[in-house]
């Protein structure tokens, strides 16, 4: 291994290897910035352009594009409350209050910074255990994938800030959104009003970018800047990191790992979960969805945490994590390089190179990230009346980028407007983004487990995995019920 | 309305949609078992919340402070407005001259009021997005009329 690690090094060192790192990163930081645009759409769209390349240098590239967008998308949330990814929902809980007191330049440090030590974790994960955790990650069967979707669920206690009800009622919400289109046992339509569009359920990203992009929009119109009124200016270019932040980014980058190990978890729940983590061992949880730094660092570590998480099985197993790790799987198979045992000893060098690649795309983004968030933090003190056009007509092209289809525009306006009304009746979009993520996690978990059993719930209880996804439910519940105040 | 009966309606409301959730889940076929199982699952689970919920805001005490659904009316009317009528002519007028006109519409209906600057922003924003989403991803916006010139 060290023999091939030094070769992968010396690959790794080459300008061009990293000029097409750092160039990838910078293009997934613009690209995970902007609503609607993906890392897995970027990474599909380059397998054609990586294919002349020398295998190292494409699949740098490919890493790159990866990590920048998978932090890129915390700028849109911290700013404007508009996140660019999905797993980036949770960033905006407090990246949003911290810009609202003029901490926006803060919030994106602490973004960075969590999002590369996040990046870092998972990478040595990958580097270092990843056979061993690729097979661990295979014991996961249909009860505890149900059971890590209730794990994510128990996030609705904490996303709610007034009346519990309002908040779980806002979580079935969203599960009930999910069922719409075919159920995923059977493949039976359900709830589509034979609209061909809603066949596959309704779109997660135009549903996102209404929740929190439109409604946010229609919340500015009362105002003139996104800045509040006697926010301290000075503190946009201040970088200087709030401390105290270490556990949070070591937790959420484990964290993160693990649950991006698991083929089809994601970024998304991680950052939940992590979120959740973060506040139930706070000392001062109500300061959570105020403007606390701790977190935007634990959503943004957990979420980067995934990176290297989701290429451990990618690449012992041939099984992607998620989308972007599937897209990479085609990076990696035009180069005649398939995923398995192989990929460590025959083609260790190129493997080894590009896992190494990971770190120096970390290590870009934290330099570019940290350099510019003093600019990027501008954003928040341009005037309202053109940040609210200039943010609708980025959601709706990015919205109707994801099928090249109207109907997700309309589709996105509409729970732009319901969430809105929802906010401000007091129910929470968090919780029914959560619903909406984890609607169908938790169903087909729930139906295969259930025609493993024959029916028995008994099923949720007898296996060990189970026992500590139920162990951590209860932790996480538990301090939530006895601080909670009355609402 | 104050938040009491706000609740109140809301509970209603959540009962009405989890009876309906669970009489279509009734109609579904017997080869999707698992299907109407679920749905049946999350009817209930709102019924139980949202009957929860009315007698909660019904046995509510003290002062009911009023919702203030919007804050500035004149502002939000404008901006649900322009942008509907935004999302509905896009595929007649097109994607960049409905985008380039609803952002100098709309930004100057908010009282923005400097002609050089929004030009100059709403030129960026949309040769950015040709660029990024046109050129570079390959995104067919939609061109409408304009389609035979370009």
């Amino acid at each position: 291994m060290i023999e091939m690690l030094t070769g992968a090094l010396g690959a790794l060192m080459r300008p061009e290897v990293l000029l097409a790192t750092v160039a990838g990163t910078a293009g997934g930081i613009i690209i995970g910035a902007i609503p609607g645009l993906t890392a897995t759409m970027a990474v599909a769209l380059l397998i054609p352009v990586t294919f002349g390349m020398d295998p190292i240098l494409g699949l740098a590239l490919m890493g790159g594009v990866y990590s920048g967008g998978m932090y890129g998308g915390a700028i849109s949330s911290i700013l404007l409350s508009t996140p660019g990814t999905p797993a980036a929902a949770a960033t905006a809980f407090d990246g949003y209050p911290m810009t609202r007191k003029g901490q926006g330049g803060v919030a994106i440090a602490v973004a960075t910074v969590a999002s590369f030590w996040g990046g870092v974790i998972s990478t040595l994960a990958l580097l270092l255990v990843a056979p061993w955790l690729a097979h661990v990650a295979l014991r996961f069967g249909p009860p505890e994938y149900f059971l890590l979707a209730v794990l994510g669920l128990t996030s609705i206690v904490t996303l709610t800030s007034g009346n519990l009800l309002k908040g779980l009622i806002s979580g079935a919400i969203g599960l009930a959104i999910a069922t719409v289109g075919m159920d995923p046992i059977g493949g039976y339509l359900r709830f589509t009003a034979g609209q061909i569009d809603l066949y596959e359920g309704v779109s997660f990203m135009p549903a996102l970018i209404g929740l929190f992009s439109i409604s946010q929009i229609l919340e500015l119109t009362s105002e003139t800047h996104i800045v509040e009124l006697g926010a301290d200016l000075s503190t946009l270019k201040n970088r200087k990191l709030p401390s105290g932040l270490a556990p949070t980014i070591a937790r959420g980058g484990l964290l993160g790992t693990v649950v991006g190990i698991l083929p089809g978890a994601g970024a998304t729940i991680a950052a939940f979960i992590s979120y959740n983590f973060a506040k139930q061992l706070s000392k001062d949880p109500n300061s959570f969805g105020h403007g606390n730094p701790k977190g935007v660092a634990a959503s943004e570590s957990a979420n980067n945490g995934c990176v290297g998480g989701s290429l451990v099985p990618l690449l012992t197993l041939g099984i992607p994590g998620n989308s972007v790790a599937a897209a990479l799987m085609g990076g990696l198979m035009i180069h005649n390089l398939i995923p398995g045992p192989e990929l460590f000893t025959r083609y260790g060098t190129v493997t080894y190179a590009f896992i190494l690649s990971l770190f120096v795309a970390n290590i870009a983004f934290l330099v570019l990230g940290l350099y510019f968030a003093p600019f990027f933090a501008r954003v928040a003190t341009a005037s309202n009346a053109l940040l609210i056009p200039g943010i609708a007509i980025l959601s709706v092209v990015g919205s109707y980028a994801i099928q090249n289809s109207l109907f997700d525009v309309w589709l996105m306006l509409a729970f732009g407007l319901g969430g809105y009304f929802l906010h401000r009746a007091g129910f929470s979009l968090g919780a029914v983004v959560l619903g909406l993520i984890l609607g169908p996690i938790a169903e087909l978990g729930f139906g295969q487990s259930l025609a493993i059993s024959g029916g028995s719930a008994a099923i949720f209880f007898q296996r060990p995995i189970c026992l500590i996804l139920w162990g951590l439910v209860v932790l996480l519940l538990l301090p939530a019920f006895i601080k909670r105040k009355p609402a | 309305m104050n938040k009491k009966v706000l609740d109140i309606l809301g509970g209603v409301a959540g009962l009405i949609l989890a009876v309906a959730m669970y009489s279509a889940a009734l109609s579904f076929p017997d080869r999707a078992p698992d299907a109407a199982r679920y749905v049946k699952f999350l009817a209930v689970t709102i019924m139980v919340l949202c009957g929860a919920l009315i007698v909660q805001a019904w046995f509510r005490r003290g002062i009911q402070i009023p919702i203030q659904w919007v804050k500035a009316p004149r502002a939000f009317t404008i901006t649900v407005v322009l942008t509907l009528a935004y999302a509905v002519s896009m595929n007649w007028v097109g994607f960049y001259a409905g985008s380039f006109f609803y952002m100098v519409v709309l930004a100057w209906a908010l009282k923005y009021r400097q002609p050089v600057r929004l030009m100059a922003f709403s030129l960026c924003l949309l040769l950015a997005v040709y660029g990024v989403f046109e050129k570079f991803l390959g995104v067919p916006v939609p061109h409408g009329v304009w389609e035979a010139w370009l």
